[in-house]
């Protein structure tokens, strides 16, 4: 018989692969099927430009914040309540050349972070918990029902050169890849893949990846293709595995828990080990308040969530990695801005504030509110100006699909791209950097 | 660049999004309001495990295009071409199986008797039923089934108290107040299979699984009514007691507890603190607390939390180790007239079969943990609790299609109630279905007093599927209601089905009614819908079905509970996971284990999702997970550590003990001598390159461990 470790040296030889190849060899399958059976965003890796091409950190939660409520455009009303605290009341805030007023707790990000921070008034049309994902869907304006972070994190991969494809969930996000739901990632899970240690038994991982992959082709023999298949996905996900960079231990080795601080801390340490696109967390700014009394909580939380986006900022530029990570912002739906005789704020699928910090984009407030019976609702947009107008090129309909188009754009997608992936909205140019 | 498989995907892709996800409700996602979802909501536009996605017999996808044992292709009525059957190999299905229902692999005689007659997997299921792993499996099932899991905030909401308090009640009681919420109801769902009633009781029962704690709480919330607005209601405790007032004592003779739950007593109420109150602490330790602020205080102190005028000390512990088992209790509601349990009778509830209430407690939706874990509140006023109730109880969330015009227009909310509203699809049907809620309860979960009964429409109603409604009032009725409705059966052979393949199995499926069917004929005998689903084609995949031609023949990833089920009971490593806190390892290193078995996906519910998210493919943190935790049990328990369970010495028993219980391939079964050859073949290669014989042992174990057939569900 065969010296399996000559045997193995021979193929690598011959094919130049690591277990990647082993497994296309033990399964029969083309490696390249094996790697991206649906890379057809690979074709696009030539379009985008590297200079713009950014990771996204996404938060984004399914309990309804009314992050909506205390930013920028909704200060110029008085019947919009707000609560007491003096970190909630209307201040000036500067968005680069940008006056605006906003709770005051905003200015407390880095000024360099605001300057390239755009507030989108728009609607996400739902007021259903749980319907994040349906929400990133873009209620049905996206390419085959993906979600935006999949698209995104398909056709940066290439271009930003990431280990894997799939968006990571480090906080208790709702997201989807493929058509399936992707399980959390905790920040306490990390830092026990991704903090070394010095077992000498990673000295024998390459003897164990080997025979394992000597038991798949034996397995192989006796299995039926839904089997293969398995142990196709299993060899893809070891060869990805053996990628997996050790060299933030600075920013895993101090996590103890899996709460917000934690969250920012695994985003950044996945993007800085290059191993996704896109990263989601989920920062509370007033959670699901139906019965806030005095809207003391949304008041804490608000002022905690800033507080985060702020550390998020500050890590990136830390890191060095400011110019190259996008902050976004989107919620399942917005809350009430008027009073509606609770303690608190309802559901309101009429407003929803998404925000963007990037480099590719523009300090701006974008489109406005429109009175809808009880409440204010978001108002059309004017895509080239971002001014709220009842003529304006994107209508209320078309707010969230647009929001996945600017977001995307944000990310250094061109326009082609966007427009097969959304099949609605437009791009907001007033949104972005030139 | 595209290749064959690549073009057959995609066109297979399409069909089935033009078919609609397995066939189910369709999502109208302009509605805005509930929706029918399913495990394929998002559209199914990837790469699943249909035939359609692989690449039978596709051309120019390398040597083993199709199966040796296809050949059931045909034509379909449309004229298309069937896809091959491609069975699950037998041993795999009998691995299968047991494994789901105990976390056990077979024995080498019962995978020989499995071959040598398939039939005999329906005696071989009841034998396996019988078995306490079996009935710690049921436990994990029903705890993943009735969504029992509260956390602390929410528990703190449904109390009406500080999170932070409610946190030093689960602190100081070993994290049991949270646990045992969650775990009473599977106990209750298993008696129930145990004493072999209808499995339909887990909607109509008011006995439950209860420890003294829990009774506490009920009493309590009976104790402290709020109303729709959460504003107190009155107290009949603090009506009957008026002396009723909480302080905590730390000078004097100290105050046995017997006198401190006496309301005879001049001590009533009075805690003797369980040690020196810290110098730092304010000094008030005289002071009482009376009115509503006693009854909170009272109870935080009854689970050792102090008030917060006293400080940073512990109270007396009132509960024993004992008092924290699960027992039947039955609820029961007080006649006119009747005083309920005060909260208080601690020594009364340790012998108690009955627990006295003003509120109705009845089935699985109205337990502390399903009640804290769906809050409602005078927005969403029970709509969410009925319809979470809906979908553990019968498998249906609201749908606008869903074809019902109730008999009295007037119960539906009136700021819903005009059919060009987005949300009348739903609250026409949604709204007289909350009202067997409200019947029983307000908003904060008390009894709803008649006092608060004049604004409610006076009758419910009941329908789903287009059934012809079921009126009635109060949450005893609504149970009723659903475990007569003819959907309870299907609803909990779905579940099953889709925890069993961890996918849905298609709903239209004849197979899947004919397990349904039998469930029903059976009296709703919950070992006969096990028996009837496992030994199923639904199941075996030796035959074809409909879920076949709509999911194929799924291989998946183990999830978090397979995979330390498993790995505790063949390892004989209790709770390796250290998921339940029991693992007994250093407590810096049992984090580390329950932080790398969290990397492994979980069954986890969404709200409004009537189908569990289950992972579908190996991605690179569940098997990076996976792989650590291997190494970590290899270096606590194999070679050359404080208490190894396996050393080198032992080396032919250890390899057999890797193939027949870590990869669970019993001796006997054809792959059995390759893959132990492998490992043997492994072990001398470590050695060659300079390991030690415990490194050696070690790597072979991680090897076994994090292989293919150890991490899925059908290998």
């Amino acid at each position: 018989m065969t010296n399996p470790m000559n045997r193995r040296s021979m193929l690598r030889n011959m094919l130049g692969v690591s277990s990647l190849g082993m497994a296309s060899l033990a399964t029969g399958l083309p490696a390249a099927f094996l790697r991206q059976p649906l890379a057809h965003a690979e074709d696009d890796e030539d379009a985008i430009d590297p200079e713009r091409a950014q990771y996204l950190i996404l938060s984004g939660r399914d309990n309804g914040d009314p992050f909506n409520a205390n930013v920028p455009g909704t200060y110029d009303k008085p019947s919009i309540i707000h609560a007491a605290d003096p970190a909630m009341a209307g201040a000036a805030l500067s968005l680069g050349a940008v006056s605006t007023t906003a709770a005051s707790v905003w200015s407390t990000l880095p000024q360099w972070a605001l300057d390239r921070t755009s507030f989108i008034h728009h609607a996400t049309k739902t007021q259903v918990h749980g319907q994040l994902v349906k929400v990133l869907q873009l209620l049905g304006d996206s390419y085959r029902g993906e979600t935006i972070p999949s698209i995104f994190a398909k056709h940066l991969r290439s271009t930003l050169g990431t280990v894997s494809t799939t968006p990571v969930p480090v906080g208790a996000v709702n997201l989807s890849f493929d058509g399936r739901t992707l399980p959390q990632l905790k920040p306490t899970t990390l830092r026990e893949l991704l903090v070394a240690d010095d077992s000498p038994l990673h000295d024998l991982q390459d003897l164990r990846d080997q025979t394992l992959d000597d038991m798949h082709v034996l397995l192989r023999d006796h299995g039926n293709l839904a089997q293969r298949r398995f142990m196709n996905d299993h060899a893809n996900a070891r060869a990805d595995v053996r990628e997996l960079a050790e060299g933030a231990t600075d920013l895993l080795a101090g996590i103890d828990d899996d709460q917000p601080s934690a969250q920012i801390s695994a985003a950044v340490a996945l993007i800085k080990l290059k191993l996704t696109p896109v990263v989601a967390i989920a920062l509370p700014f007033g959670s699901d308040n139906h019965a806030d009394a005095g809207l003391a909580k949304e008041a804490a939380e608000y002022a905690s969530g800033v507080g985060h986006i702020a550390e998020l900022m500050n890590l990136l530029e830390a890191q060095g990695l400011q110019d190259q990570v996008t902050f976004a912002s989107i919620n399942v739906f917005g809350r009430t801005l008027k009073s509606q005789g609770t303690k608190g704020r309802n559901h309101w699928s009429k407003h929803h504030v998404t925000m963007m910090i990037g480099k590719n984009v523009n300090p701006s407030v974008i489109g406005g509110l429109v009175a809808d019976g009880d409440d204010y609702a978001a108002s059309p947009i004017d895509s080239m100006t971002g001014m709220a107008s009842d003529g304006g090129d994107i209508p209320y309909d078309e707010g969230l699909a647009s929001i996945g188009k600017t977001l995307g754009a944000a990310l250094g997608l061109p326009d082609a791209t966007l427009d097969v992936e959304v099949l609605r909205g437009k791009v907001i140019t007033a949104a972005l950097a030139v | 660049m595209r290749t064959e498989p690549l073009r057959r995907l995609a066109r297979s892709t399409a069909r089935r999004c033009l078919l609609g996800p397995l066939g189910g409700a369709i999502a109208l996602l302009g509605a805005g309001c509930y929706q029918g979802v399913d495990g394929k909501a998002d559209g199914g536009d990837g790469p699943g495990t249909s035939p359609s996605d692989t690449d039978a017999g596709s051309s120019g996808a390398g040597d083993d295009a199709g199966s040796d044992d296809a050949g059931e292709g045909g034509s379909s009525d449309t004229g298309e071409a069937e896809l091959p059957f491609d069975p699950l190999p037998a041993a795999s299905a009998l691995a299968k199986v047991k494994d789901f229902l105990t976390g056990l692999p077979p024995t080498a005689d019962e995978q020989a008797a499995y071959l040598a007659d398939p039939m005999v997997l329906r005696s071989q299921v009841d034998g396996w039923m019988q078995t306490r792993e079996f009935e710690a499996r049921a436990h994990e099932i029903f705890s993943q089934l009735f969504q029992q899991q509260v956390s602390i905030d929410n528990l703190a909401e449904y109390l009406d108290d500080n999170p932070n308090r409610v946190k030093g009640m689960n602190d100081r009681s070993d994290g049991r107040l949270l646990a045992t919420i969650a775990d009473a109801f599977s106990a209750t769902a298993w008696n129930i299979v145990a004493e072999s009633r209808p499995f339909h009781e887990v909607l109509t029962t008011r006995t439950f699984m209860l420890n003294v704690p829990q009774m506490v709480m009920l009493a309590w919330l009976d104790a402290a009514p709020r109303d729709d607005a959460g504003d107190d209601l009155p107290s009949w405790v603090l009506q009957d007691y008026d002396n009723f007032e909480v302080g905590v004592r730390w000078t004097g003779n100290p105050i046995p507890l017997g006198q401190t739950l006496n309301p005879d007593s001049a001590n009533f109420m009075k805690f003797w603190l369980d040690e020196a109150p810290d110098a730092d602490c304010v000094d008030d330790l005289n002071k009482v607390s009376t009115g509503r602020a006693a009854l909170r205080d009272a109870l935080e102190l009854l689970f050792r939390v102090p008030p917060s005028n006293v400080g940073c000390v512990t109270g007396p512990i009132i509960f024993t180790d004992a008092d924290w088992a699960l027992r039947p209790v039955t609820l029961r509601v007080a006649g006119e007239g009747e005083d309920p349990t005060a909260f208080f009778a601690v020594p009364d509830m340790r012998d108690a079969t009955e627990l006295v209430l003003r509120s109705d407690r009845v089935g699985f939706f109205t337990t502390l943990g399903f009640s804290s874990a769906w809050l409602t509140n005078d927005s969403n006023q029970h709509r969410v609790t009925a319809n979470q109730a809906l979908i553990v109880g019968v498998g249906r969330t609201f749908d606008p299609e869903n074809v019902f015009a109730p008999a009295d227009g007037a119960t539906i909310d009136q700021g819903h109630a005009d059919p060009d509203t987005p949300c009348y699809g739903c609250h026409k049907d949604l709204d007289p279905l909350r009202d067997f809620l409200r019947h029983s309860y307000t908003y904060s979960g008390s009894r709803r007093p008649d006092s608060l009964m004049a604004d409610l429409p006076g009758t419910a109603y009941f329908s789903i599927d287009g059934s012809e409604p079921v009126s009635g009032t109060g949450v005893g009725d609504l149970g009723a209601a659903m475990a007569g409705h003819a959907r309870f059966a299907p609803a909990w052979a779905e579940k099953l089905c889709t925890l069993v393949n961890s996918t849905a199995c298609d709903p239209d499926d004849p197979e899947l009614e004919r397990v349904a069917a039998a469930f029903a004929d059976a009296n709703f005998d919950f070992r006969t819908l096990v028996r009837e689903l496992v030994t199923s084609p639904l199941v075996t995949f030796d035959a074809r079905t409909l879920t076949y031609d709509t999911i194929g023949n799924p291989v998946l990833p183990v999830t978090q509970d397979r995979f330390c089920r498993r790995m505790s009971l063949r390892l004989g490593i209790t709770d390796v996971c250290n998921l339940q806190g029991a693992l007994e390892v250093p407590v810096a290193l049992g984090r580390r284990f329950r932080a790398l078995a969290e990397g492994v996906p979980p069954v986890s519910y969404g709200r409004t999702a009537v189908l569990p998210f289950v992972t579908t493919a190996p991605d690179v943190f569940s098997v990076a997970s996976i792989e650590r935790v291997c190494q970590l049990v290899a270096e606590e328990w194999y070679g050359d550590g404080d208490a190894p369970l396996w050393i080198a010495d032992d080396r032919e028993a250890a390899l057999d003990h890797m193939v027949g219980s870590v990869m669970g391939i019993p001796a006997g079964d054809t792959r059995a001598a390759g893959v132990r050859g492998l490992l043997s073949a492994h072990w001398d290669a470590a050695v060659g390159q300079g390991a030690t014989p415990a490194d050696a042992l070690r790597s072979t174990f991680m090897t076994a461990c994090a292989s293919a057939p150890a991490t899925s569900t059908a290998l």
